[in-house]
C-alpha cells in the first residue's frame, strides 16, 4: 500500500500539473498594453502564470443576455482550461456610456466553467486603471492584494465631498416641478418621466377645462330652458322644455362633478409629481469620480 | 412663466367660481307637475303668467286656466269662474273665450263656446259652455279665457279666485271638486 501511494505522487511530479495557477487573460481594448500588463503581473505575481489570449470573439456577446450570465460561458471556459491547461480565465473590456468608460472583467474557474466574480469600474479619469485593476482581480482571487493597490484605487475618488458645489439639487427638482410638472424631472435627466408626469398632468387639464365648457353651456341651456319653460303656456312646449331643463341639469351636475374630480386627481399627483421630482432629483452618486490632477500624469 | 401663473390662477378661479350645483326650481302655473311639488292638486284653477311687471301705460294680459291631471281624460261641459281683483288699480280691458275642448279656441268642428261674463266691483264672472256632443273629454290644461286689464294705479295686486263660487261641470251635468287654485302677481310701476 505504501508502495502505491509512493508511486503516485512520484507520477504526481512527473506528469502532474505545475504548482503555479495559470491565468489566461483575454482584452477586448488596446493590444498595445498586453506585454505591459503581462510583465507588470508576473512581477507582482511570481508565483502565477499568466497567459495572453488574442481571440475575443467567444466573449463578445453580452452576458446580461444570457439566461443564466454565471454559467452562460461554461463549455467554451472548460474546453479553454482543456485544450490549454490554465485554471483561470480573465476577460476584460472597455464600455463607453455617454462620456464615461467602464472596465468590465469576469473571471471563470476552468474546472467548473462558471463565473466566480465580475466586476464594473468608472475608469474615465482612472490613470493606468486596468493595469491597476488586473492587479487587484489577481490579487481578490487568490487573496494576495495590496494595500497600495487599494489605495491607489481610491486615489480616484473626490478626496473632499463637502467642497462639492451642487448644480443642480433635488430641491430644485421639486419646486420645478410644482411650478410645471415634468420640469423636475427634465432637469434631472429623466425625460421619460418628465414626459409621462407632463402628459397626465396636460391631459387633466383639458378634462377640466372640456369639463368648464361643458359645464358652462349647459348652466346656459338650463338657464335659458327655465326661463322658456316658465314663460310657455303651451303644454306642448313647457313640456318639452321642461324634459330639456332635465336633460341641462343633469349635464352642468355630471360635467361639474368631472370638473371637481379631475381636479383633485390633478392636484393630487401635481403634488406627487414635485415629490417624485424630488426623489429622482440629482445627487452626488456615492463615490465621486474627480478629474485627474495634471501634475499628477507627469 | 408668466402664461403658467395665470393658467394656475385661472384653474383656480374655475374651480372655486364654478363648482355651484343649481337648483332645479320649475314654476309653471299651467304645468301640473310644478303645481303638485307645491301642494296644488288637480284640477286646479290657475292664472298664466303667475306674475308679471308692467307699467301705466302697458296692457296687463293674464289667461285663466284648468288643470287636470295629465293622466285625466276628464268630461267636461261648462265653467264658472269668479275671479277677484283690485279695481282701483286694474280695470278690465277686454276678454276673449280660451281654448275649451281638444283643438284650439274652439273644439274640432270649430264649435265656438258659448262664453259670457260680467264685471261688478273688482269681480269678474266668466262663464263658459263646451256646446259639443260628440267630444265630450277635455286636455288636461283647459285654457278658459284670456283678459287684458288696463292699469288705473301704480303698486302691487293680486288677482285670485272665489273657489266658493267656483264650479266646474263634467258632461252629465254633475260638479267636479276644484282641488286648487293659483293666483296671480301683478305689478304696476
Amino acid at each position: 500500500m505504501k508502495l502505491f501511494i509512493l508511486i503516485f505522487f512520484l507520477l504526481d511530479i512527473v506528469y502532474g500539473d505545475s504548482n503555479f495557477p495559470s491565468i489566461l487573460i483575454f482584452n477586448e481594448f488596446d493590444s498595445k498594453v498586453i506585454d505591459q500588463e503581462k510583465l507588470e503581473l508576473s512581477n507582482f505575481f511570481p508565483t502565477k502564470d499568466f497567459i495572453i489570449g488574442d481571440d475575443v470573439k467567444p466573449f463578445s456577446s453580452s452576458v446580461d443576455s444570457m439566461s443564466n450570465p454565471a454559467s452562460g460561458r461554461m463549455s467554451i471556459i472548460r474546453k479553454l482550461g482543456k485544450d490549454l491547461d490554465i485554471d483561470y480565465v480573465l476577460f476584460h473590456k472597455i464600455n463607453k456610456d455617454s462620456n464615461r468608460f467602464y472596465l468590465e472583467g469576469q473571471m471563470f474557474r476552468t474546472e467548473s466553467g462558471g463565473m466566480i466574480h465580475r466586476r464594473i469600474v468608472d475608469i474615465t479619469n482612472y490613470y493606468k486603471g486596468h493595469i491597476n485593476e488586473l492587479k487587484l482581480w489577481v490579487g481578490d482571487v487568490f487573496n494576495e492584494i495590496d494595500k497600495e493597490w487599494v489605495e491607489y484605487r481610491k486615489m480616484v475618488l473626490f478626496q473632499n465631498p463637502e467642497d462639492i458645489i451642487q448644480e443642480k439639487t433635488p430641491e430644485g427638482a421639486m419646486v420645478r416641478s410644482l411650478m410645471v410638472p415634468g420640469w423636475g424631472q427634465f432637469y434631472s435627466d429623466k425625460p421619460t418621466s418628465g414626459k409621462v408626469w407632463a402628459g397626465i398632468e396636460a391631459s387633466l387639464i383639458t378634462t377640466i377645462l372640456v369639463s368648464y365648457i361643458g359645464y358652462n353651456n349647459s348652466v346656459k341651456g338650463f338657464k335659458s330652458n327655465t326661463s322658456l319653460y316658465e314663460g310657455s303656456s303651451e303644454q306642448i312646449e313647457f313640456t318639452e322644455y321642461r324634459n330639456q331643463v332635465d336633460i341641462e341639469w343633469k349635464k352642468h351636475k355630471d360635467y361639474n362633478s368631472a370638473m371637481i374630480y379631475s381636479a383633485i386627481t390633478a392636484g393630487t399627483l401635481w403634488a406627487l409629481n414635485g415629490v417624485h421630482a424630488y426623489i429622482v432629483g440629482p445627487r452626488p452618486k456615492k463615490d465621486i469620480i474627480q478629474k485627474w490632477d495634471k501634475i499628477f500624469l507627469k | 412663466m408668466a402664461n403658467i401663473n395665470f393658467l394656475i390662477v385661472f384653474l383656480i378661479y374655475i374651480l372655486f367660481s364654478s363648482c355651484e350645483v343649481y337648483d332645479k326650481e320649475l314654476d309653471n302655473p299651467n304645468d301640473n307637475i310644478a303645481n303638485e311639488e307645491l301642494g296644488v292638486y288637480p284640477p286646479s284653477l290657475v292664472f298664466f303668467p303667475k306674475q308679471q311687471t308692467k307699467t301705466m301705460s302697458d296692457s296687463v294680459r293674464i289667461g285663466a286656466y284648468i288643470v287636470f291631471s295629465d293622466s285625466s281624460n276628464q268630461s267636461f261641459s261648462a265653467t264658472h269662474l269668479k275671479i277677484e281683483f283690485d279695481n282701483s288699480m286694474l280695470q278690465i280691458d277686454s276678454l276673449a273665450p280660451g281654448w275649451i275642448g281638444p283643438g284650439s279656441m274652439t273644439d274640432s268642428n270649430n264649435t265656438t263656446p258659448l262664453f259670457t261674463h260680467s264685471v261688478n266691483q273688482g269681480i269678474l264672472d266668466i262663464y263658459a259652455y263646451y256646446l259639443s256632443i260628440t267630444e265630450t273629454s277635455i286636455d288636461s290644461l283647459t285654457h278658459i279665457a284670456e283678459i287684458w286689464f288696463k292699469p288705473l294705479a301704480t303698486g302691487e295686486s293680486t288677482i285670485q279666485y272665489d273657489t266658493s263660487q267656483c264650479e266646474i261641470i263634467n258632461n252629465d251635468e254633475v260638479i267636479i271638486d276644484i282641488k286648487g287654485t293659483r293666483s296671480a302677481s301683478i305689478l304696476i310701476q
